[in-house]
């Protein structure tokens, strides 16, 4: 009992190992976990050149915004050009957000017309909606956006604005910066776009059309780090990817793979201690059938042999009240010595079988003499059952491969049973005839028949029906087992077919070949 | 020849309680030879309700019987008769197997295959116990209870209870001891 407690306990255990590895497993291998691994570092890369081209310009405006000076608006061109490349014009306002005298400086590659509309547009149109007052002295702010209408309508752009305060003035610096440098200069600069580079770069507007850098079709397989130029260009986007993932999806059937092999090797588990458990189970209770087995195999030796002891007791010291008793006596045990010989052949010869060593010796024979010889060796037992035999043998039968030892005691066996079991029919019928392409041999008894819930189980080994078990009629309960194991040998089966109270008919068959 | 004569005492009866014909033949014969009075029953319930109407002075039980458990007609026949020797008759040879027979009441274990001799030394044996037992002091009295060692009763005034026979031991025990 402890001992199946503890084997019950390990095997649970090895579930709960096997569910838990599996949790981790999956855990480990699972799509997004491997998608934080690949995109973690890309992530990384991405914000670091983020934030490094954001540096550059807010390096270059700052310069603007330290240098002016309102006293001096004059060298306001001095200041811009020389050393701020990403800027394309500045705007000193005053506190009303006019431009100042001198307060204006634009790109040189721009056509004095074309400049001139578009400082008017900046500060009729523009200016009045940026939130200039809002943001304390010193403090930059920025606007990105797509001119709607103006000169330059169409084009992206990006305004910074800083408040000054130089004594008791107050002024606002605007700057425009200069995104064609941003994209022709600085993108160039931080994104190798070449065909072997490890990573592909491409900076999409808000609009997510192309701003620079190679297409690449980012379809649903394909892992794409995004990182916003948040403190500048603010509606664009960085997007790295890694070559190696472009619309492969390698990674996600990588992990369908995997997850695939963990759930089988789990199932396989499973599968292994459900069968581990059924065979304990089987085990266990074929152990418990071969004690019983043990039992009845000893008291069915023992009994034969106490009825021989016993008498030859009694002859051997003259406790005989005359010669027709010693007769008697002899014949008992003369009767007895034979049973106890056909126990010793079915408990060794169902040991071989059980052993599995190759038993049988097949030869031509004809069935009929062999279950004929049978008959004879029953005679007596049926004599002192009182029962009568009707066996018909249906003549020129076709020869077949036989075991005749074995075949015999499969057929004493059948015949045997229903002596045992089925002596108040008082009749038993034996039929052996062909059908189709087998021979079956049937032997029906007029007994208390077998219950059809046991009617498979009687011929497991060891296995006694119950009704027969509360019988004194002895048994080991290998005789049907064993006549199950010939006929599967020979090609053939046996089956049963009963009813309680009406007899049992078993019919032995073997193929013709 | 050891047949009855008038004016000897009564045979004995010894009941057997076996399912095996030939063994309750050769049984039966044997013990007959030896001048005893024999029936036999092959079931449990018919060995219990003989064993209740007949009065037999030994009982022979088999273990293995069709339709109950040997060990419960046992204790069965013990609950019910105090004193009859009972003898169990068995192919169950293993200590477990003897140790729980004898623990059910019974007062031998002899197992299968057995010499008929032999058993019939026993029976004997248990018999000149009995008599034996039968001689010493029937009654005898202990802390005011009058203790009846024939009938396994004690009583004291108008109450009297039944003794186990390991009971009535231990009194007879305690009676030596203080002697």
């Amino acid at each position: 009992m402890r001992r199946i407690l503890v084997v019950n306990a390990l095997i649970f255990a090895v579930l709960a190992a096997a569910v838990a590895l599996a949790y981790y497993g999956y855990t480990a291998t699972s799509i997004e976990s491997q998608e934080q691994q690949v995109l973690q570092p890309l992530r990384e890369l991405a914000e670091e050149k983020v934030f490094n081209i954001e540096n550059l310009l807010l390096r270059d405006e700052r310069v603007v915004f330290d240098n002016v000076r309102f006293e001096e608006l004059s060298k306001l061109d001095e200041v811009v050009n020389p050393v701020a490349t990403a800027v394309a014009s500045v705007f000193v306002l005053d506190d009303q957000g006019k431009l100042v005298p001198d307060g204006y400086v634009g790109p040189r590659s721009r056509k004095p017309a074309e400049s001139k509309a578009f400082r008017d547009f900046v500060l009729e149109k523009v200016v009045p909606t940026l939130p200039l007052s809002k943001r304390p002295a010193g403090e930059r702010g920025h606007v990105h956006g797509i001119w709607r209408e103006g000169p330059l309508a169409g084009r992206p752009y990006l305004l910074s604005f800083v408040k000054r305060v130089s004594g008791d003035r107050t002024f606002y610096v605007l700057i425009e910066d200069d995104l064609t440098h941003l994209v022709a200069w600085l993108f160039p600069q931080f994104f190798n776009v070449s065909d072997v580079s490890k990573r592909i770069y491409q900076v999409v507007d808000e609009r997510g059309e192309l701003v620079f850098g190679a297409p690449f079709a980012a379809d649903a397989d394909t892992l794409v780090v995004e990182v916003p130029f948040s403190e500048t260009v603010d509606g664009w986007r960085l997007r790295v990817t890694d070559r190696q993932m472009l619309g492969q999806g390698a990674l996600r059937r990588k992990g369908i793979i995997q997850s695939v092999l963990i759930g089988g090797a789990v199932t396989v588990v499973i599968a292994g201690l459900a069968f581990l458990a059924l065979a304990i189970r089987r085990e266990r209770r074929a152990n418990e059938l071969k004690s019983e087995f043990i039992s009845n195999v000893s008291h069915e030796l023992k009994t034969p042999l106490s009825i021989i002891s016993m008498f030859g007791e009694m002859l051997a010291n003259g406790r005989v009240k005359g010669p027709d008793q010693a007769t008697e006596y002899a014949e008992i045990i003369w009767r007895e010595s034979v049973r106890l010989g056909r126990l010793i052949d079915n408990v060794l010869d169902f040991a071989k079988i059980e052993r599995g060593m190759g038993v049988y010796e097949f030869a031509d024979a004809d069935v009929g003499e062999v279950v004929d010889r049978a008959i004879e060796l029953v005679g007596r037992r049926l004599a002192a059952a009182e029962m009568t035999l009707d066996a018909e043998i249906e003549p020129d039968l076709p020869q077949v491969k036989l075991d005749q030892n074995a075949f015999t005691l499969a057929v004493l066996n059948l015949i045997d049973n229903a002596i045992k079991y089925a002596a108040e029919g008082k009749k038993i019928e034996l039929r052996l005839a062909r059908a189709g392409d087998r021979i079956a041999l049937r032997v029906r008894d007029w007994g208390p028949g077998i219950d059809p819930a046991e009617q498979e189980q009687i011929f497991e080994r060891f296995y006694r029906a119950r009704a027969v078990r509360l019988k004194p009629i002895r048994g080991s309960g290998i005789g049907l087992a064993l006549v199950r194991h010939i006929a599967k040998a020979h090609g053939g089966d046996v089956t049963v077919t009963s009813a309680p109270g009406q007899g049992s008919t078993f019919e032995l068959w073997l193929p013709v070949v | 020849m050891t047949s009855a004569v008038s004016e000897e005492p009564a045979k004995k009866r010894i009941l057997v309680i076996e399912d095996e014909p030939d063994i309750v033949r050769g049984l039966r014969d044997a013990l007959e030879f030896e001048g005893f009075e024999v029936q036999a029953r092959g079931t449990g319930t018919e060995g219990l309700t003989a064993a209740m109407e007949w009065g037999p002075d030994a009982v022979l039980l088999d273990l293995m019987l069709p339709d109950d458990n040997g060990y419960r007609v046992c204790e069965t026949l013990r609950q019910r008769d105090e004193t009859v020797p009972i003898i169990i008759l068995t192919a169950k040879a293993q200590e477990t197997d003897k140790i729980r027979g004898l623990d059910a009441g019974a007062d031998d274990y002899v197992t299968k295959p057995f010499s008929v001799a032999e058993l019939i030394a026993r029976i004997n044996a248990i018999f000149r116990r009995q008599a034996r037992m039968a001689h010493s002091d029937e009654t005898f009295t202990i802390g005011g209870w009058q203790i009846n060692a024939r009938k396994h009763m004690m009583s004291r005034g108008r109450t009297s209870k039944r003794l186990t026979f390991y009971e009535l031991e231990v009194l007879k025990l305690l009676r030596y001891k203080s002697e």
